[in-house]
């Protein structure tokens, strides 16, 4: 507790703190010890300090600042210029790739590559297979209709034929044109699937 | 060199090759032209790609045709040409004829058209799709094999196409649609007049009329605030909320009718039609297809063939007429009158009279507040709680009548033949008996004042006698409880 209250005194530092830290010592061999230290320290703080007496030292102190500070910012601007140009150069780098790659994309959409058109063609080659052979199996039904439905699916397959002939036809001056492939494809399966349709259509379709 | 320095060099690099990479078999240009609309009609011509035409302020026309070949020669020669003229503008494409390619020649020609908003327009397309927002005059797009999207339309607009869907949003005219083996779909629009085959067709929220003329597809139609005229065939037709009268055709496919405020008519065959809460009349002419109708406010008339028939709910008089079908009727307020062949029929709390025609069916009517007339044969008829008179003629069934009224008799005359004859009457009756049968009994737990008596006939009196009760039997029993 004695202890606490000195230190308190000698923080405090004041006059009158340092007096009643003496006055307190006085009684107390520990305190008297620790003002002791503290007293020894301050002197030799004391004897550490150091006085110019010239008055130009000052602002010449500062003028070698300003010019270090002066030639520290110059490679700075370059510094920050070079990034900036960096930055832009590597941005419409990217952007140029996105833009390529993204036409490519568009590109690709639009007229199929050889590879995607291997494939368009394997596709239309396997739903060309099924189809013939749904239509053997269709065929029979198909050729007098004994239903309205029967009449009806005929007719689709009629409809179906004559679009594809029609998408087959600009194929032919338009091989890789991705959008008429695609509706190639589709229309494929569709007749494929309506030949399904025909051929589920058991006895019920009598008795429409 | 730096690290950002490499970085940079390494992004260029890459962009170059990937330019000369694709350079190396795709020819790619852009062709922009502008004019200044005067009047008259955007037309523009298209084959082989797709055309997205934007609506904008003021009177620029901005087109921009990016035109894409895989042959640069070939590309090089494909030509877009827009003439201004006094009949507006028109813009075309011309492709080089190629006769015989057996190589990889092949090519498009995509369009971004931005046009004023009042601008007529006019679109020939064949194998791309085609996209139009924004406008606000007249517009027609045809169409052959692919998409065709309408958004945010004004005026009267006008769509064909063969083989691709249709999709109108947000029309604030009329809109016509004409397509084959393609879905259509028209969401918020004034009038709808859409035929389609082969292809689905929905709409949605329409303020005034819908026509719609389908085959082979299915046809989905709701929220629409005026009349509506539905043609199918061999596929479903589903109507909801429709706030005007509804007509449909439908053969071979089924029929849902839900929310009219109007008047119904349908026309059906080889299937099921299904209709509830119509606040007008109902009619129903179907073949070969059940109908079941509910909650129905006004007049109902039905007619099929070889399936049943179920109405319940229904506000006002009741027709229906089957053949080779029950038919049940429940909770009817005006008169009920059925004719079938074939078929039970059983119907309760029928606010007026009941009349039933049958053949080789069982009628089965409880709860008939006004008269009951009945005709069947080769079955039971039932009749319970029949609050006026009861006639029923029937041969080779058996008859069984109770609780008539207490309060107030009617007249009771049942005849049938090789059938039993049973009446329960109501405590304290009040009847005239005229009772006779051959080679059968007559038996009564009630008393009868008789006038005449032998094993096959009965004449007397119950109560005061004040109403008909005759009993015509031949082959059968008669049985006064």
């Amino acid at each position: 507790m004695k202890n606490d209250h000195i230190d308190d005194l000698l923080l405090e530092g004041d006059e009158a703190s340092m007096r009643a830290a003496g006055e307190h010592a006085a009684g107390c061999a520990e305190c008297a010890a620790t003002l002791a230290a503290w007293n020894e320290i301050s002197g030799t703080a004391r004897s550490l300090r150091a006085t110019w007496q010239s008055d130009m030292l000052w602002p010449r102190i500062e003028r070698a600042l300003r010019e270090e500070r002066r030639g520290r910012s110059r490679p700075q601007f370059w510094q920050i210029a070079a990034a900036i140009a960096l930055t832009i150069s590597l941005g419409a780098g990217v952007w140029r790739v996105v833009h390529v790659r993204s036409e490519e994309a568009a590109f690709d959409r639009a007229i199929l590559r050889r590879s995607a058109l291997d494939q368009a063609e394997q596709a239309e080659k396997a739903h060309l297979q099924a189809i013939n052979e749904l239509e053997k199996l269709a065929e029979p039904k198909l050729e007098e209709p004994e239903s309205p439905l029967m009449g009806s699916y005929k007719e689709k397959l009629a409809l179906l034929d004559d679009a594809i002939a029609d998408c087959e036809t600009n194929i032919a001056r338009n091989r890789q044109n991705a959008h008429l492939r695609r509706q190639l494809l589709a229309m494929y399966s569709e007749k494929q699937k309506t030949l399904q349709d025909v051929l589920r259509e058991d006895s019920n379709v009598g008795k429409q | 060199m730096s690290g950002s320095s490499r970085r940079l060099a390494v992004a260029v690099a890459i962009a170059a090759l990937a330019t000369a990479a694709h350079a190396a078999d795709a020819f790619v240009t852009t062709v922009k032209k502008n004019f200044t609309f005067r009047g008259g009609t955007i037309a523009l011509d298209n084959r082989f790609g797709d055309v997205v035409v934007t609506a904008q302020s003021g009177s620029d026309v901005d087109i921009r045709a990016t035109i894409r070949s895989s042959d640069a020669s070939f590309g090089q020669r494909i030509k877009v040409t827009a003439t201004e003229a006094s009949s507006g503008i028109a813009v075309t494409t011309d492709v080089p004829d190629v006769h015989f390619n057996t190589g990889s020649l092949s090519y498009s020609i995509d369009y971004e058209v931005r046009i004023p908003a009042s601008a007529p327009l006019s679109i020939r397309n064949r194998f791309g799709n085609t996209e139009v927002s924004g406008l606000r005059a007249a517009g027609t797009i045809v169409n052959a094999q692919g998409s065709v999207t309408l958004r945010d339309v004004g005026a009267r607009q006008m769509v064909e196409n063969s083989f691709g869907s249709v999709t109108v949003t947000n029309a604030l005219n009329e809109v016509v649609v004409r397509n084959q083996n393609g879905s259509v779909r028209v969401e918020h629009a004034a009038t709808v007049d859409v035929s389609d085959r082969f292809g689905s067709v929905v709409v949605r929220n329409i303020a005034r009329s819908a026509s719609v003329a389908n085959s082979n597809g299915s046809v989905e139609m709701e929220d629409v605030g005026g009349p509506v005229t539905i043609t199918n065939s061999f596929a479903g037709v589903k109507a909801t909320n429709i706030r005007g009268t509804l007509q449909i055709d439908n053969r071979n496919g089924t029929v849902d009718v839900r929310e009219v405020t109007n008047s119904t008519s349908i026309k059906s065959s080889f299937a099921r039609v299904s209709v509830s809460s119509v606040k007008g009349h109902l009619s129903v002419t179907s073949q070969n297809g059940g109908v079941v109708a509910s909650d129905i406010r006004g007049a109902v008339t039905i007619t099929t063939s070889f399936a049943g028939v179920d109405v319940r709910d229904i506000n006002g008089p009741a027709a229906i007429t089957n053949e080779n079908g029950k038919v049940t009727a429940m909770d009817v307020q005006g008169n009920l009158n059925v004719d079938t062949r074939f078929g039970a029929v059983r119907a309760e709390n029928i606010r007026g009279s009941a009349s039933v025609v049958n053949a080789n069916g069982s009628v089965a009517l409880t709860g008939v507040q006004g008269a009951a007339l009945v005709r069947t044969s080769f079955a039971a008829v039932f009749l319970k709680s029949v609050g006026g008179a009861i006639e029923v003629q029937n041969q080779n069934g058996s008859i069984t009548v109770s609780d008539p009224p207490a309060s107030a008799c009617h007249d009771i005359s049942l005849k049938t033949t090789f059938a039993s004859i049973r009446v329960a009457l109501p405590p304290s009756p009040s009847y005239r008996v005229s009772a006779r049968t051959s080679f059968g009994r007559i038996s009564t737990d009630v008393p009868i004042a008789t006038s005449s008596a032998s094993d096959e006939s009965l004449s007397g009196t119950i109560g005061s006698g004040t109403c008909k009760l005759e009993l015509v039997n031949a082959n059968g029993n008669i049985t006064i409880d």
